[in-house]
């Protein structure tokens, strides 16, 4: 039970976010509302409504494709040019995230900006190596990992798109993600980038989140697959590797152990679809 | 050889549509909730944060001067009356240990005190303004700590009754035998034995818990509940309330699911209460938190299975020790243990040394109650590994070994007749069973010749098939009562009042399906009302797979009587005897043809001439509980990275007598088989070190989604219960005694190894795996 | 405050807190089909389609409904007529308590939207935020598939 009783209808961003400065403890942005609901403190009395903004497009510009932060996730998922982005990778987390019904309602926007710590989205966008725009008095993009590295202070800034550079063509991306049931948060996740050309892994980026701590690149294993063959052995080196170079933590859900071994088991199977021809994360 | 011999129906075995289905699919307002609320006050319950704890002091003053707050409940103002919420016959086999509210709490969650008022939110506002002193005491919070010296008492109250060993915080014990199975043991070719572990579940029915109560306009009170025991909560609320049971009225409208969580009486005496306080409606509605935590949950249970067989594989030895941990408040605690017996054993009669003993424990934990299955379902897990390993052990193929071993028609057990519903049982012979072709077909669907042993693996996933038979019970022999008050109209359709209680179960259709065909009408010629004490007939509600069985003969018997009362008025109208008249179509016709309309007799009977109205009650007392019969075979795959478990393909092969309305049984099968497997790899509620539920909600607690479901196959294959109406038994449990086992058994077959704790999480078979 | 949307396709206007549930707004108003099973978004019994997609009624707030179009069970059916994804439940056997069923019904009938002819898996996956315990969701993906063919006029009627 909320102790919400007024809504504001800002009509500019900056009218938004100037809203939200002013008696920060007690507003939030209302984008779907799905966090706004189950997670609201009992301090906040207002919610600031974004619907009147129209930050909802998903455009390509700039060879960046350029996602609106009140973009639902069914209209991500099913959008032409995220469904063209490395052969669908980004649709096909989406898949996994929560439910269809609120896949329907809650926003890309909204969810990083809650940033779960089992959180899909944030791993899968840490490896696409998005950026985001924020307003906080001016306009100014921040790569996701820095935005939430420091949380607190970006807390009032107004999330308004989600920067996703085109990357080359020979690039591929995979996901996996380990659950109870279909419609259950990630007991562990991790997603991975790799440009293979000629064989040879030019670039990589890996994300493992779930650990049950937020999704973190894990850059001193990127380094073991960059100018590498992905062989079977290379790729089962570098799981063992991630599993000893992730911190797991126990907690209601499994153990560390278990985790250390989901890390290994994921990251395996991450490279490998990745790494194999035309390798999309799939079923 | 059991007499098959079927008549030809004109509605009964056909999957109608249910009579209620379009109120349902159309979303009419037919649930507790679904009435205007304004004037309704709203009932919330103070919780325990401890879970052993008396209560030195409590303060209302604050929350009673709240404005909007009409009244505060605790132990001080309300009734002291002992009692059990356990919805069942009188006088009910569980101890009266429970008080409405206590001065004393027994597990995080309990009840401290309510309150009534306008709206939700001044009643929690109201909660928290009222004051209460703890005494901390040391907690019980496992079955190996409960009987320990020194243990503290759990019930230590001087006026409880029906506990086994307060002292010792033994609810309930239990122990037969027949023959020497010690004896038995040492003369057998080998010997296996097995423990293992179900966890605490929850049915999680979509509807949580609620009651709302008022009073009519004639003073008295109406309680419109989610009940599956209408008139065990008619009882129990005025033994609680000190009120006569004629001032009292239970209805219960649609309800959302209970699979045995709303066999129970929990909230009416509350909301009676408040009602009866103030002389205002008030309703009381679960959240999912308090649906977890305190209504009632699956019995956990260790139970060790000890089997003796000659060399051949028939067995001629078995044990069962069960330990069932009750929680707070014994509840079914006797009778699930008692099941956990009763419902296995009898399976497998050719062994003739049998001994069953157990006890059921009281822990400061969330309370375990009816659910599905009734302790059969925890039975049958160490029963069917314990059978499987035999087999292994024998050389013979598990199917097989079933076939050798199970009761067939003619064939008795005497565990029949000594583990009844918390007493001796009645003696009884299976009068129809289809258990070997029901494990044929079964075995043949799923592919079990090609595919056992075969451990064919794709990737790190390896396959592998399991199997096991069970058998249940329909309704308890000479305790359970239903019956059923059939009245006609004047254009040939008929009012069938039955006390019966369709639980989303498809029970008033079933029952009017027999009607009907005894009739000789079509399935809309009769209008159903059910479940409501001042206007149907007394029933003891939906539990124990009573409803067809019980309810349903009653039903038969109430409309063979109404035939009768028809024909006897149409006879002189065609001018013929009463002997060469029978009833189809809607009409009384006779052997020449000639035919008068239902309508035409009771246009007569009402208006013409000797009028009279024509109708008739009957009642069952059933003498027997004949079992249904079911042999499961799943396809499992295990990850051997992960140790993820997926069925691939599940397939049940079910006896349960004549299908009434095969979709219907279908039906509950299919839902039963999905919950079992939930209940099998994912579901577990967890605890935090002092006691409290760490996941009571639908996002930590996961059952299975239309995602996470296997090729489903249910065969029913039909026998003919010459017992049984229009020679049905019944379908409504048995279906989740199947997957724990035969998961269990396909994941044995696929890696080798034997997991003997549920749920299968993949932490648990990982570990399995790497240890051996 | 007051909130104006249209529901089943009549414009309304209702007094409301802005921090209250559409869930609790519309049973307030005399809609009770949506259910209520666990007030979290965990269980879909209360979903109704909002601007034409499926979504869970307790997470929406009301102040987020302002000016939205619902609709809910109440309003699927064409002028008394029931809806073919109702009629194939009925005929599946794909209601057994009900309580599941209008969130269920609405997660369908948004699925065959804008997906006529969807494969089993698709069916799974649209009505996976949708939790029944009676049925065991076989009878309910038949209805689906049957409603999809009645739709696209694969059936005689």
């Amino acid at each position: 039970m909320n102790k919400i009783r007024e809504v504001v209808h800002p009509k500019s961003v900056a009218a938004a976010w100037t809203a939200r400065r002013e008696k920060s403890d007690a507003t939030r942005y209302l984008a779907g509302g799905i966090d706004v609901t189950l997670y609201t403190p009992p301090a906040v009395s207002t919610v600031i409504d974004l619907s009147a903004l129209d930050l909802s497009s998903i455009r390509e510009e700039n060879a960046e494709l350029v996602i609106g932060a009140t973009a639902t996730m069914t209209q991500v998922r099913e959008s032409k040019a995220v469904l063209s982005l490395i052969g669908g990778f980004f649709s096909d987390v989406l898949a996994n995230v929560a439910s269809p019904l609120q896949r329907n309602l809650g926003t890309i926007g909204g969810t990083i900006a809650s940033a779960h710590p089992w959180s899909d989205v944030i791993p899968a966008l840490l490896v696409l190596d998005a950026r985001l725009a924020l307003y906080d008095g001016s306009e100014r993009t921040i790569g996701l990992a820095e935005y939430l590295d420091d949380r607190s202070s970006n807390a009032v800034a107004l999330i308004t798109a989600v920067h996703i550079p085109r990357p080359e063509s020979t690039v591929r991306a995979a996901y996996e993600t380990f659950v109870r049931t279909t419609f259950d948060v990630s007991t562990l996740n991790c997603a991975c980038l790799v440009d293979i050309v000629d064989e040879v892994c030019r670039s990589a980026r890996l994300a493992v989140g779930g650990t049950p701590a937020l999704a973190r690149r894990v850059e001193e294993i990127e380094t073991l697959l960059v100018g590498q063959r992905l062989t079977a052995g290379q790729i089962e080196r570098v799981a063992s590797a991630a599993a000893d170079a992730v911190l797991v933590r126990d907690d209601a859900r499994a153990t560390s152990a278990y985790r250390r071994q989901l890390v290994r088991v994921g990251v395996s199977r991450c490279l490998e679809r990745a790494a194999s021809a035309g390798g999309k994360d799939g079923q | 050889m059991s007499d098959r011999s079927k008549p030809a129906f004109h509605v009964v075995g056909r999957s109608e549509r249910k009579v209620d289905g379009v109120g349902l699919v159309t979303g009419q307002p037919k649930f507790v909730a679904d009435v205007d609320l304004s004037g309704v006050l709203h009932v919330k319950i103070l919780r325990s944060p401890h879970a052993h704890a008396r209560i030195l002091r409590i303060d209302t003053t604050e929350a009673e001067g709240i404005e909007g707050v009409a009244c505060v409940l605790t132990h001080k103002n309300t009734p002291p009356t002992r009692h059990t919420t356990a919805g069942q016959g009188f006088p009910e086999p569980s101890p009266y240990d429970t008080r409405m509210f206590d001065n004393k709490v027994r597990f995080v969650g309990d009840r401290v005190a309510a309150v009534a008022a306008e709206t939700e939110e001044i009643a929690v506002l109201a909660l928290e303004a009222i004051q209460v002193e703890y005494e901390q005491l040391d907690p019980v919070l496992s079955i190996n700590d409960a009987k320990r010296n020194g243990a503290p008492v759990i019930h230590d109250e001087e006026d409880a009754t029906g506990i086994y060993d307060a002292l010792h915080n033994i609810a309930a014990d239990v122990d037969i035998d027949v023959g020497d199975v010690e004896a038995a043991f040492a003369a057998s070719d080998a010997v296996v034995e097995t423990t293992c572990e179900t966890q605490y579940a929850q049915h999680t029915p979509i509807e949580p818990h609620i009651a709302m109560s008022r009073l009519d306009s004639d003073g008295r009170l109406v309680v419109t509940t989610s009940t599956q025991v209408p008139f065990h909560a008619r009882r129990i609320v005025a033994q609680v309330l000190g009120v006569p049971i004629h001032a009292i009225r239970v209805i219960k409208p649609r309800v959302g699911g209970g699979f045995g969580a709303k066999q129970e009486v929990l909230l009416e005496a509350v909301v009676g209460w408040v009602t009866l306080h103030t002389k205002r409606p008030a309703i009381f509605s679960m959240t999912r938190r308090e649906e977890f935590v305190s209504s009632r949950t699956r019995h956990p249970m260790r139970v060790r299975v000890k089997l003796g067989a000659r060399r051949d594989g028939t067995l001629n030895a078995l044990e069962m020790e069960a330990i069932s941990n009750t929680g707070a408040y014994g509840a079914h605690g006797l009778t699930v243990l008692a099941n956990t017996g009763s419902k296995t054993l009898p399976l497998y009669n050719k062994a003739q040394h049998v001994h069953f003993y157990g006890q059921a424990l009281y822990t400061n934990m969330p309370v375990g109650g009816a659910y599905r299955g009734y302790g059969a379902t925890q039975g049958y897990f160490p029963l069917e590994t314990a059978m499987d390993e035999l087999a292994e052990r024998l050389s013979i193929d598990p199917v097989q070994l079933r076939i050798r071993n199970h009761i067939r028609v003619g064939e008795t057990s005497p565990i029949f007749e000594k583990l009844g519903e918390g007493r001796e049982g009645v003696c009884q012979t299976v009068k129809s069973c289809e258990l070997s072709r029901c494990i044929e077909l079964g075995a043949k669907r799923i592919g079990w010749p090609e595919k056992r042993g075969r451990r064919e693996r794709s990737g790190s996933w390896v396959h592998g098939v399991g199997m096991s038979v069970m058998m249940q019970g329909s309704g308890i022999p000479l305790i359970d009562m239903g019956a059923a008050t059939i009245k006609m109209n004047e254009d040939g359709s008929f009012n069938l009042l039955v006390g019966a209680t369709d639980i989303g179960t498809g029970s008033d259709t079933i029952l009017a399906q027999i009607a009907a065909e005894v009739l000789g009408v079509p399935l809309e010629s009769m209008i159903v009302t059910s479940s409501d004490t001042d206007i149907t007939p007394f029933d003891v509600g939906a539990y124990a797979s009573s409803t067809t069985y019980v309810s349903g003969t009653a039903v038969q018997r109430a409309a063979e009587d109404v035939r009768r009362q028809i024909v006897n008025v149409a006879a002189p109208l065609l001018a013929v005897s009463k002997e060469s008249l029978t009833l189809s179509d809607g009409c009384v016709v006779s052997s020449s043809g000639d035919r008068v309309t239902l309508a035409q007799v009771c246009r007569r009977a009402m208006y013409e001439s000797e009028q009279f109205q024509i109708a008739a009650t009957a009642s069952c007392v059933p003498t027997e509980s004949p079992p249904p019969f079911l042999a499961n075979f799943a396809e499992v795959a295990v990850d051997t990275d992960t140790g993820s478990v997926r069925v691939l393909h599940y397939v049940s092969a079910v006896d349960c007598g004549v299908a009434i309305n095969p979709q219907l049984a279908e039906g509950q099968m299919e839902g039963a088989i999905i919950n079992g497997i939930g209940y099998a790899l994912t579901e577990e509620m967890v605890f935090s070190s002092r006691g409290r539920v760490r996941n009571p909600s639908l996002f930590g607690y996961k059952i299975p989604s239309a995602t996470d479901c296997p090729k489903l196959d249910v065969i029913l294959v039909e026998s003919y219960e010459p017992t049984g109406p229009m020679g049905a038994k019944s379908v409504g449990e048995i279906g989740i005694n199947g997957p724990i086992p035969t998961i269990a058994n396909a994941i044995y077959d696929a890696v080798g190894v034997r997991l003997h704790m549920t749920p299968f999480t993949p932490e648990r078979v990982l570990s399995a795996l790497r240890n051996g | 405050m007051n909130i104006s949307l249209t529901v089943n396709g009549v414009p309304r206007t209702w007094p409301a807190r802005a921090g209250e549930s559409l869930l609790d707004l519309l049973r307030r108003n005399g809609l009770m089909s949506v259910k209520k099973g666990c007030g979290s978004g965990d269980c879909g019994a209360c979903a109704v389609l909002l601007n034409g997609r499926a979504v869970n009624s307790c997470l929406v707030l009301a102040a987020r409904a302002d000016g939205a179009d619902v609709v809910t069970l109440e309003g699927v059916s064409d002028r008394g007529a029931m809806h073919p994804v109702q009629e194939a439940f009925l005929d599946a056997g794909a209601v057994q308590c009900g309580y599941c069923t209008p969130g269920m019904v609405i997660s369908a009938i948004d699925l065959l939207t804008h997906n006529p002819d969807p494969s089993e898996s698709e069916i799974r996956e649209a009505i996976s935020g949708n939790l029944c315990r009676c049925t065991g969701y076989e009878k309910q993906v038949r209805a689906i598939q049957d409603a999809a063919a009645r739709m696209r006029g694969d059936r005689d009627e």
